[in-house]
């Protein structure tokens, strides 16, 4: 089972548990690491001298770690990225303590190179930013070589220990250097291609609208001829609805690429779930085969949102689903509360999301479709954020997929 | 999609301008089946032509036209006609509140809901065209 996460809501167990399972396969990796230990100029050597050396350093690890945090915590604007106070802080000591332990252990293999990935990950995904990494990391550099320059070693072992302690600092910051620009990369990339949308979404809007507005009242012209003509020619109802259908599907398609466009802030009303789950279910023209079940908790589940929108997720949800089961399956929506967040899981038994697909599921443009746009989980996940809430993919292609969104629970409830 | 409207109580004169001229030409057959006795102009300049030589009871007019556009058009055809029923299309919903404001009886979005313009005729038709928002 693999998962996509997006969005940017409040913090569980399991979001930690799944923070790790994104995005954090380093890219080509043989290479990318190979390069970066040749540049450093780490070899086999370094390995076994930075495991002679743990034992003096491991003490010393937790202090460290303490003079590490205090020094961030010192600085308002990298204080700020702590947004969950001291428990985040005392468990982000603890793995400081056992990175700096494991800087020492090794091996420093293919494995180590991936762990260090994410946490490069970690700190970009934190946006802690990049410019504090490099003081941190001078922190942690002066106080292994104060360790070194206290510890018994002979005056050539000492001088060997601190070169291979500033190698592999060497390549630790590489490596977060490189998540960094990877992200941005990323990030640009995304807006080149938002921007892109935008300026499509806008010439689309007028140059299809037009057409379609001529195919819409000819439809409906040539329906109220025959009407008129009291005409009953076979076959021709059965494609006048066809043309309907299409026409609808196509309307549809204009307004996701104009609401993604626009990304209309949301209207907030409180909102029955269990009717906008109703709704979406309706809207969809689930196929007969499909068995779609509504599971709302009792006595009622409501959210702070904006409706309209809100059912645009849910429908591009179901209809995702539909496509994924083809004619027949299980679809399950359920709502239910969960503390201060409520839970929208859209569930269904098709073929899955390849585990290699996950990460781009939430990008615009990306389908597997011979149909779709692309945009349906990007607007979902943008309407989503836009709620303070979050939206998660658990799929595999045994059991199918659950799109999970947790939105902020209703306060004024 | 079936007619809502059934058999006008009186036949309405109507102006349909649009520069989608299969679009404004749908229109008028519409309308014309419905009974109304319908004209069609494709820029803003024909439409207040038109509205200026005969009067019409109903005037539908798209916004974004060629050569003068719709809102001005609307503009110079109540000054002329104060009495005139005007409905505006459009695909911006941004603009719905500047033609309402110039004094359109409603607005339509495009696609346009044919029930929707229907429902504009007979109130049209009855006489009962306060202005307002659709």
């Amino acid at each position: 089972v693999t998962r996509a996460t997006a969005g940017d809501g409040g913090e569980d167990e399991d979001r930690l548990d799944r923070k790790s399972d994104i995005s954090c396969d380093p890219p080509v990796e043989e290479s990318l690491f190979d390069e970066i230990k040749r540049f450093a100029g780490f070899t086999d050597e370094d390995s076994r001298r930075l495991l002679a050396l743990m034992p003096a350093v491991a003490p010393h690890a937790q202090e460290i770690a303490d003079k590490f945090y205090a020094r961030l915590l010192d600085h308002e604007e990298a204080r700020a990225v702590f947004t969950e106070g001291e428990a985040q802080v005392r468990r982000l000591k603890g793995t400081l303590a056992d990175w700096l332990t494991s800087l020492f252990r090794g091996p420093h293999d293919q494995e180590y190179f991936k762990s260090r990935w994410r946490i490069g990950n970690v700190h970009v995904r934190i946006r802690l930013p990049e410019r504090y990494v490099f003081v941190a990391m001078n922190l942690v550099r002066r106080e292994l070589h104060g360790i070194l320059d206290e510890s018994p070693l002979s005056e050539a072992g000492r001088r060997q220990g601190h070169e291979t302690v500033d190698r592999i600092l060497d390549l630790e910051l590489a490596i977060i250097t490189e998540s960094y620009q990877r992200d941005y990369t990323d990030r640009i990339m995304r807006q080149g291609r938002l921007a892109a949308i935008g300026q499509i979404a806008a010439s689309v809007n007028h140059e299809i609208r037009n057409p379609l507005g001529v195919i819409n009242t000819s439809v409906y012209a040539m329906r109220r001829i025959l009407e008129k003509a009291g005409a009953k020619i076979d076959g021709i109802d059965r494609h006048l609805d066809k043309i309907d259908r299409s026409l609808r599907r196509s309307h549809k398609i204009v307004n996701d690429l104009l609401d993604f466009a626009r990304g209309r802030s949301p209207e907030r009303k409180q909102v029955e779930l269990k009717q906008i789950l109703d709704e979406a279910v309706q809207l969809a023209s689930v196929p007969p085969g499909i068995r779609a079940e509504i599971r709302v908790e009792e006595p009622s589940v409501t959210v702070f949102a904006d409706p309209l929108q809100l059912t645009n997720v849910i429908l591009n949800l179901v209809e995702n689903a539909c496509h994924a089961m083809g004619a027949s399956g299980d679809l399950v929506l359920s709502a239910a509360t969960a503390g201060d967040r409520v839970t929208i899981d859209v569930r269904d038994t098709g073929t899955g999301i390849p585990a290699a697909n996950l990460p781009l599921v939430f990008e615009p443009l990306f389908t597997t479709k011979s149909t779709g746009t692309g945009l349906g989980l990007s607007i979902a996940r943008n309407i989503v954020t836009a709620h303070g809430g979050t939206i998660d993919v658990v799929s595999s292609t045994e059991r199918g997929t659950t799109v999970r969104i947790a939105l902020p629970a209703d306060e004024r409830r | 999609m079936t007619a809502a409207a059934g058999i006008p109580t009186r036949t309405l004169r109507v102006l349909v301008a649009d520069d989608n001229a299969d679009f404004a030409e749908n229109i008028a057959e519409i309308l014309g089946i419905e009974g109304h006795s319908v004209t069609v102009a494709y820029d803003g300049e024909e439409a207040v032509r038109r509205a200026s030589a005969e009067s019409f009871d109903l005037v539908l007019l798209d916004v974004k036209m060629p050569r003068k556009d719709g809102i001005q058009a609307l503009l110079e055809i109540r000054s002329k006609s104060p009495a005139t029923t005007i409905v505006m299309l459009t695909a911006y919903a941004s603009r719905v509140d500047r033609v309402i404001q110039a004094g359109a009886l409603g607005v339509l979005r495009k696609p346009v809901d044919l029930t929707e313009l229907l429902r504009f005729v007979q109130r049209a038709v009855s006489g009962s065209g306060s202005h307002g928002p659709a």
